[in-house]
């Protein structure tokens, strides 16, 4: 409020009077707050992707004195229609963040010292050349590289050429302990590891299955093809244990034991095997092991089923027969299949499943599943690049062993170890490898056990291609300058390639040079020119041999044949084995189970959160979340004395989790559910809290690591 | 001349009859050997050369460190030498599911 | 004259928060503040699970227009939405108080009475408010309802829809949820400060008295300066801190 002095008082004065005049109650109007805020003055807008889920959903960007200050939809986009979710509006802040980092640092005692980019390559290099020089014969595994979540291809591609030139094969992908038992199952029956139909296809079908699949919240954008469905009279069936956001747009949810996914799907196949409700012509025809798998199923009847899913012997027969009476069907593969060490098996009996009802080919049938949409055959270009000889790379199990025993000299962590089971004993891994560099965005749990630190920038601040779950390709140009000193990996890893190998590694300017190298000497990329792309907002669907082609959107089996060698159904596998199913390691529920975890755990990734923690640190995201939360079933909670908003701990073999309890109907009794993507070092507190591989056992499938349905216990904090 | 001409075809026929029963023996104990990465602890044991304690190091291994890609892998187990590796040659084959094939 | 409502298909909401942030985004609203919300019902498991977009129901017979001491606060006739004039708003906080529906807030950067507007920036492009064009499921349907063009009027027609009210008073909000939706009993009570009549019986007097009071003053010094001429005026006007 203005001060009150002569002048003012004799201008109130005046205006009361006049207001008095007019009998006006705007007697005040002189102690008001000043004039309208003036509007957002917006300088241009510009096309954008958001760097986060695979949606990437499409984004108008607007700029007003050189800050992004407005993220919005693109409601020209042919996959979202002008949808985001909040992470992606995040992205503003945390370009702007003040805990960045943004310069070159090396371990200087306990704190940093900056250094230029130029010195810190050459560090870089020294340590690589040392340990090819110290261990002439076998440095293939001594330098090692925690893949990301690339923010664009060429990224990726510059990465492995440079560590393959040089001669080091161990190269992880965050995929391995993501959804790679689902892709392995899928590329080895259906012959490709990814999604076989795209999302627009709903419109066409007449039963979405979404199977442990909770997409209102890992993919929040693609909600509107799940009402689209709806609304062309599909009935969506979620299958989960917990109610989510998605519980609220399906017609029914079945709620079964975590874990049990692979038993219900057998109980399923074996109803439909028994009643005849599959394609016996196509089965005749293009399916092989047809017996195998009758005689595989025979044990899980109704009854069989109920007892181990806890689910009513009707609920698996009116199951059954939704999907037999069905005509058109997409199965939709949540990633939490792949979070238990039975999930390859588990979805072996899903893929069965949909083969032997025909369920694969033309609109509105076929499967997706998640992280479902990376385009094929980078290797015909990488391969030219590889070291002569160059040995298979090693899993992470095998990786962290390595690095345990001393022997991995360079790591470069782009990645968070907090991503594995156990994650301690991965951080006293890392801890004894000889030289660490950290590739990312803050100072995090990752960054501590670094020695020196490149951060890297954000999507919007480089060019790139990149890929959505559509496995359509677009190319986003940078909207911003890169802050600081910070280098986009496609340019670190050329640096650090043509230093290493420079006789083999290519020679590149731009990310858009690298592109149209790579776009031009494999096949399948030729009809996806940087030009065509620049001009195709929602991007070009892969494969595409000629740019003249029309773009292949909907089924991927086009030609009514699966990409196998001879386009068929193999159902056997000896390198798979019997179809079987078994507990998830460590349940609660198998025989000789401990005694003292008798609740099963669950993990998950809700709306707000992602990977890597990035969404820890921007305070838009942390005003919808509430620190850690254990959802716990009112029965269960009763028998520990829990009530909502206690303080809890959730305990398991290796450690405490602490949490506040939320007692509710929406989980089944037995079952705990918190979500995954706290950190310690979250700067804000909604977001704040211990890692929760911290206490996940490790336990993995042949393939992928287990982060659920073993046992564990609550306890009153 | 004739009776040669019969002798050899016998011999032939005789031959023939060897070498396909010989490849079909072949491939029979082909199809019999245990693949190292889907076998049990009990079919394990019974392999000759492997007893129980064996069998669950090698399951144990396996299970920590994923599919077995080569035999050499198994000369860190104690009792595993590089002459019972040779003579699991006769019994156990490898096939490993092929990698993570990661579509992130 | 356009009569802006919003039409919501609750059933449709995935409680993303996405309107929300895009709202905040848009309208610059400060962290831990919201024009706009997401409230849940009250099943916890499918199908009684239900998520409830709401905001400002721009009513026709707004409550908060009659709280307000100043004017600042009115329903414009000219497009039916209920906005603040932050030029006479005095952060009385009058309207928070008595609104049923809690749709305001005292934004903390500008000590205003902060609440939706419908995003005029937006609407002046010949776009939809933030929230309405971000949501994955179109749950949030904006446009005049006197426009058969925008088909709202054809929506509520066919039915059914609800209207939430306050317990005793029905403010005529302007925003219809199509179909069922749920939690539909929170809406609080009405409790204007005083009576509406009341408030201007008391001001309009006094607005006299004080009027007449101001006029006195400002004749008194009006007098000084003529007798005591320039001199002291400058005088007086030297050395004060403003």
């Amino acid at each position: 409020m203005k001060k009150l002095d002569r002048r003012n008082f004799l201008k109130l004065g005046a205006s009361l009077v006049g207001a008095g005049a007019l009998g006006v109650p705007g007697a005040a109007s002189a102690m008001g707050r000043g004039p309208e805020r003036p509007p957002l003055a917006i300088d241009r807008v510009v096309n954008g992707n958001c760097q986060f889920c695979q949606v990437r959903c499409r984004l108008k960007l607007s700029l007003s004195g050189g800050r992004i200050v407005l993220a919005e939809g693109d409601p020209e986009d042919v996959w979202t229609a002008g949808a985001m979710c909040p992470k992606g509006k995040s992205q503003l802040e945390l370009v702007e963040s003040p805990h960045r980092l943004l310069y070159p640092m090396v371990r200087d005692g306990s704190s940093w010292k900056r250094i230029t980019y130029a010195q810190a390559l050459d560090l870089v290099v020294s340590r690589i050349e040392e340990c090819k020089a110290k261990h002439q014969k076998d440095y293939s595994g001594r330098v090692v590289l925690f893949s990301p979540l690339w923010d664009c291809r060429e990224g990726e591609i510059a990465a492995d050429m440079a560590l393959s030139a040089a001669g080091f094969s161990n190269i992880l992908t965050p995929g391995e302990t993501c959804i790679s038992s689902a892709s392995n199952i899928l590329s080895t029956f259906l012959g490709t590891p990814n999604s076989t139909t795209t999302v627009n296809e709903l419109e066409n079908t007449g039963l979405v299955l979404l199977w442990g699949a909770n997409i209102a919240e890992t993919l929040p954008p693609y909600a509107r093809w799940i009402e689209a469905a709806r609304a062309k009279g599909a009935k969506v069936l979620y299958l989960d244990c917990r109610t989510t956001h998605t519980s609220a747009l399906c017609d029914r949810q079945i709620m079964l034991r975590p874990g049990t996914d692979g038993v219900l799907a057998m109980g399923v196949l074996n109803l439909l095997i028994q009643t005849g409700a599959y394609d016996a012509d196509y089965v005749a025809a293009h399916v092989r092991g047809f017996d195998n798998l009758a005689k595989a199923v025979t044990p899980y009847t109704p009854e069989e089923v109920a007892r181990i899913t806890r689910l009513p012997a009707e609920t698996v027969t009116e199951l059954a027969s939704a999907i037999g009476a069905s005509k058109r069907t997409i199965l939709w593969l949540g990633g939490s299949l792949s979070r238990y060490s039975n999930g390859m098996q588990t979805i072996r009996a899903l893929v069965a499943m949909q083969g032997i009802t025909n369920r694969m080919f033309g609109p509105g049938s076929g499967i997706i599943t998640m992280e479902g949409g990376k385009p094929g055959d980078d290797e015909v270009f990488l391969e030219h690049y590889r070291a002569e000889g160059l040995p298979e790379g090693q899993n992470m199990r095998r990786v962290t062993r390595s690095m345990a025993k001393g022997e991995v000299d360079v790591l470069f962590l782009n990645s968070s170890y907090r991503r594995y089971p156990d994650c301690n004993a991965v951080k006293a891994a890392i801890e004894k490898v000889g030289f660490v560099v950290f590739r990312g965005h803050f100072m995090n749990e990752e960054a501590a056990l670094a020695q020196l630190i490149i951060p890297t920038p954000f999507g919007l601040e480089s060019d790139g291609s990149m890929f959505g779950a559509e496995r359509q390709v677009f190319w986003r140009e940078a909207t911003l300058a890169p802050a600081g000193e910070v280098v986009a990996d496609w340019k670190f890893y050329r640096d650090l390639g043509q230093r290493l190998a420079p006789q083999v590694y290519p020679k590149f300017e731009s990310a858009g040079e690298l592109y149209e190298m790579f776009r031009k000497a494999v096949p399948s990329w030729r009809g996806l020119s940087l030009a065509r792309l620049q001009k195709a907002p929602s991007g070009v669907v892969w494969p595409s041999f000629a740019e003249d082609e029309p773009e292949r959107i909907g089924n991927y089996f086009a030609a009514g044949k699966l990409m196998t060698a001879d386009g068929d159904l193999e159902l056997d596998s000896s390198v798979l084995g019997p179809l079987t199913w078994q507990e998830p390691k460590g349940s609660p529920l198998a025989d000789k189970a401990a005694k003292d975890f008798p609740l099963i755990f669950t993990q998950g990734k809700v709306a707000w959160h992602w990977q890597q923690s990035l969404t820890n640190y921007s305070q838009l995201i942390a005003q919808f979340c509430s620190g850690r939360q254990v959802f716990v079933h009112p029965s269960t909670a009763g028998g520990y004395g829990i009530e909502s908003g206690d303080a809890v701990k959730i305990r398991t073999e290796l450690g405490e989790l602490s949490a506040t309890a939320v007692v509710t109907e929406g989980i089944l009794p037995g079952v705990v559910f918190t979500a995954s993507h706290f950190s310690p070092s979250a700067p804000f507190e909604g977001n704040r809290g211990q890692s929760i591989n911290t206490v996940v056992p490790n336990n993995w499938d042949r393939v992928s690591a287990q982060f659920n349905g073993f046992g564990c216990q609550l306890v009153k904090a | 001349m004739k009776r040669l001409a019969s002798l050899l075809s016998r011999a032939t026929l005789c031959l023939l009859l060897c070498l396909a029963l010989g490849a079909a023996t072949a491939v029979a104990a082909d199809q019999e050997k245990l693949n190292i990465n889907t076998a049990t602890v009990e079919q394990l044991a019974k392999v000759p050369g492997l007893n129980e304690t064996l069998a669950q190091e090698i399951v144990k291994y396996r299970e920590e460190m994923g599919d077995i890609k080569a035999m050499d892998e198994l000369l860190e187990i104690k009792g595993m030498d590089k002459a019972l590796l040779e003579k699991l040659q006769e019994s156990i084959m490898i096939e490993g599911v092929s990698g993570s094939d990661c579509t992130c | 004259m356009p009569r802006y409502v919003m039409v919501i298909d609750s059933s449709r909401c995935i409680n993303c928060k996405t309107c929300v942030a895009a709202c905040q985004q848009e309208n610059r609203v400060p962290y831990g503040y919201a024009r706009n919300w997401i409230k849940v019902g009250a099943g916890a498991t499918s199908p009684g699970l239900h998520f409830q977009p709401g905001n400002c129901m721009h009513c026709d017979e707004p409550i908060c227009v009659s709280a307000c001491p100043t004017g600042a606060t009115f329903k414009d006739p000219a497009d039916g939405v209920v906005k603040v004039n932050t030029a006479l708003c005095i952060g009385c906080g009058s309207c928070i108080a008595t609104c049923p529906y809690g749709a305001r807030f005292r934004n903390p950067e500008l000590g205003v009475a902060d609440k939706c507007d419908y995003c005029p920036r937006l609407r002046a492009l010949g776009r939809e408010p933030a929230c309405v064009a971000v949501c994955p499921t179109r749950a949030r349907r904006f446009g005049d309802l006197d426009d058969p063009a925008s088909g709202l009027r054809a929506l509520i027609d066919k039915g059914p829809v609800v209207r939430l009210t306050a317990p005793a008073t029905d403010t005529k909000p302007a925003i219809f949820y199509l179909g069922r939706t749920s939690p539909t009993d929170w809406p609080k009570d009405v409790t204007p400060p005083l009576p509406i009549g009341l408030w201007g019986a008391i001001m309009a007097p006094l607005t006299r008295v004080v009027g007449g009071a101001v006029l006195l003053g400002v004749a008194g010094v009006a007098l000084r300066q003529l007798v005591a001429g320039r001199g002291e005026g400058q005088r007086e006007g030297h050395g004060k801190a403003s």
